[in-house]
């Protein structure tokens, strides 16, 4: 057996994903980025074959996309997240028409065709609204953490709003929310809210082909509260990718074993 | 009798261009600073010399002083929302080291509307805060097919005549603003000729390259040496008899350059595919053939920019460009400083999404680096590459 090893050096945490001949995800893992992309990746790559009892020689691939990816030397070949996410959403239902992925750094929506072709993408502007970056900060700023935020939210019972998509000016008026006695779920919706309002603007710029599914990629489609109002945003209710995170890992992954398959022998 | 290259034109040119106006300064000759679209023939015709703030911030900014300049700008408290043309403008007054030693005072100020309305404002700043008489002239978009605007530009034209000789007594010479009009349409005409050498596989002039040779045209039209410096650009660029495609796909930029990149655009292309136009220098196209009298060849040239044309007018123009020049990409420049120029780029998306022209956003500045993020570019940019590459 032959296996391949994605890895999306991103921009909060590196994702491993090993996949083998089929496209069958056998081992995963995730780890804080750290400050050297090339050395964590080395050894979580270590970690993750030893866990998974596979020697390396096993391993007929390794891809990066992501961020940091050009920083992983052991890589045999890099895409970016764009042509990952593409893959990876288009190997989980042909019914895929759009992408989004928030990420820590930047969030990304991407329209593709029947045939899984990108037709188009969208990143967000060069700040951190709209991406994971800004519920981090947010939620710290609340007390709360990350993981929380879904659940939370999900129990708001008011609707507030926050009138900056900046994540320095959000913070401070977090904490006028704080000061004036506002519940810590409503201020949380409040987030979602505008996270949700900011992906809905990169959608509508993202030329999509027609009307199919909407897939939600990335650490925070766990967040069921972003999920919630994501969908109602869209008019649609996104589909949740199991193990959303890895989703660009994975795509990496599959786009170099479909390259392989195609090598003459 | 050897001809002079294009380069040692273009050097003459701009070198001239900084050194006459010292020395005009000098002498006592008037001086305007005018915007990048004004009718410069008039005031050529009356003797002023004219400069421009705006192609000044280019040379700052290709000269890696627009961060500083605009830092310094700060210290009269303007916001950096502005556009960078101007920051880098009202940076000067707080800032030493600037090139060519700065511009000279001007006498005047001109400012025209048919690019954007921060230039109004901008000089009617300078002219409050230099007291320094301003006149503005107002192109009413689409004025072409009616005669009451045309009329209306016209009569805007004879005052500024009417201002120019209030503030010079120097009178209009008929002679010499019929000339200026002829060469501005033949510096014109070469110009697009220049471009047109790139609707073949490969390319003679590299989108860069033509992005070096604007300053004539944006300075100097009108003048001889602007002419004589396209000819000489268009000579020495003959199309090879070879020229069979080399199969690269070719991108259009859409907007403005990069001015503090050395190559005026990112840096991130292979050989597979080459930035083969930039439509902004076609921007100084202007369109002076609306019969021979000088006045009314004006009127269409200068009310009919790009970026005081109808929305659908440019949409159908840079459609045109990507038949024409066998596009196969588009890369929108959206260029934080101009909102007249950002407006354009989400329909102009759709438009091409529509043909099936895939398109991408990139988000930069044309002067003030500090909203340019290398990495951000390049993976937009290596992501487009990849899309293309598959589709
Ligand atoms: S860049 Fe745009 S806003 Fe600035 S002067 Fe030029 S047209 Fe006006």
């Amino acid at each position: 057996m032959t296996y391949i090893l994605g890895i999306d050096a991103g921009s909060s945490y590196i994702k491993f994903v090993l996949i083998d001949e089929t496209g069958g995800i056998i081992g995963k893992s995730i780890v804080p980025r750290g400050a050297e992309i090339d050395a964590s990746c080395r050894k979580n790559y270590e970690i993750l074959s030893e866990t998974l009892e596979i020697d390396q020689k096993q391993i007929d691939g390794i891809i990066a996309t992501g961020y940091g990816r050009k920083q992983v030397s052991f890589a045999d070949e890099v895409i970016t997240e764009i042509t990952a996410l593409a893959i990876a959403g288009y190997s989980i239902t042909p019914n895929i028409r759009m992408i989004i992925d928030i990420g820590g750094q930047d969030s990304k929506v991407v329209s593709l065709n029947e045939s899984g072709k990108v037709i188009d993408f969208v990143m967000n502007q060069k700040c951190s609204a709209g991406t994971g970056k800004f519920l981090e900060v947010t939620s710290a700023s609340l007390g709360v953490k990350v993981e929380d935020l879904g659940p939370l939210s999900l129990n708001a019972d008011k609707d507030l709003s926050l009138s900056s998509t900046c994540t320095v000016f959000a913070e401070s008026e977090i904490i006028s929310f704080v000061a004036a006695g506002q519940k810590k779920e409503n201020i949380i919706k409040a987030l979602h809210n505008t996270i949700s309002s900011q992906i809905l603007g990169l959608y509508y710029q993202a030329n999509a082909d027609d009307q199919g599914e909407i897939l939600f990629a990335g650490g925070v489609a766990l967040n069921d509260g972003m999920v919630t109002q994501l969908s109602s945003k869209l008019n649609q209710r996104v589909r949740v990718p199991e193990n959303p995170q890895f989703i660009c890992a994975l795509g990496a992954a599959l786009f170099l074993k479909n390259k392989q398959m195609k090598k003459p022998v | 009798m050897k001809l002079e290259s294009s380069k040692t034109i273009l050097t003459k040119l701009f070198t001239e261009y900084y050194l006459t106006g010292t020395q005009a300064k000098k002498e006592g000759k008037p001086i305007a600073f005018i915007t990048a679209f004004a009718p410069v023939e008039i005031l050529r015709a009356m003797g002023v010399f004219c400069m421009y703030p705006e192609s000044y911030a280019v040379v700052c900014a290709a000269s890696k002083k627009a961060s500083e300049m605009i830092h310094a700008s700060r210290m009269s408290s303007f916001t950096q929302d502005l556009c960078s043309y101007s920051l880098i403008d009202f940076g000067t007054e707080h800032y030493e080291r600037l090139p060519y030693g700065g511009l000279p005072d001007p006498d005047m100020l001109i400012a025209t509307n048919n690019q954007c309305g921060t230039t109004l404002l901008w000089f009617k700043l300078l002219s409050k805060k230099k007291n320094i008489p301003l006149f503005i002239i107002d192109y009413p978009a689409a004025a072409d097919d009616r005669p009451a605007l045309r009329q209306y530009i016209r009569r805007q034209h004879e005052s500024l005549v009417e201002f120019v000789q209030q503030q010079t007594s120097n009178p209009i010479d008929d002679q010499i603003l019929s000339e200026q009009i002829a060469n501005s349409k033949k510096t014109c005409q070469t110009w697009k000729n220049i471009h047109e050498l790139n609707k073949q596989s490969p390319i003679r002039l590299s989108a860069n390259k033509l992005i070096n040779a604007l300053f004539p045209i944006v300075a100097a039209k009108g003048t001889k040496s602007a002419c004589d410096y396209y000819e000489a650009l268009l000579h020495e660029n003959q199309p090879s008899p070879e020229n069979e495609s080399k199969g690269a796909t070719r991108l259009l930029w859409h907007g403005y350059p990069m001015w503090f990149l050395a190559k005026k655009f990112p840096g991130c292309f292979d050989t597979d595919f080459q930035i083969v136009l930039d439509d902004y220098t076609l921007w100084w196209d202007l369109d002076y053939s609306s019969g021979a009298d000088p006045m009314e060849a004006m009127t269409k040239a200068y009310s009919s920019t790009y970026l005081n044309w109808p929305l659908n007018q440019k949409l159908d123009w840079v459609e045109s460009l990507v038949d024409e020049y066998a596009i196969g990409g588009v890369i929108c420049h959206a260029n934080r400083s101009c909102r007249r120029a950002l407006a354009d780029i989400v329909p102009l998306r759709k438009r091409l999404s529509k043909r099936n022209i895939p398109s991408i956003i990139v988000e930069s500045d044309m002067a003030n680096p500090d909203f340019y993020s290398k990495e951000q570019v390049r993976l937009r940019i290596e992501s487009f590459r990849e899309t293309l590459r598959a589709s």
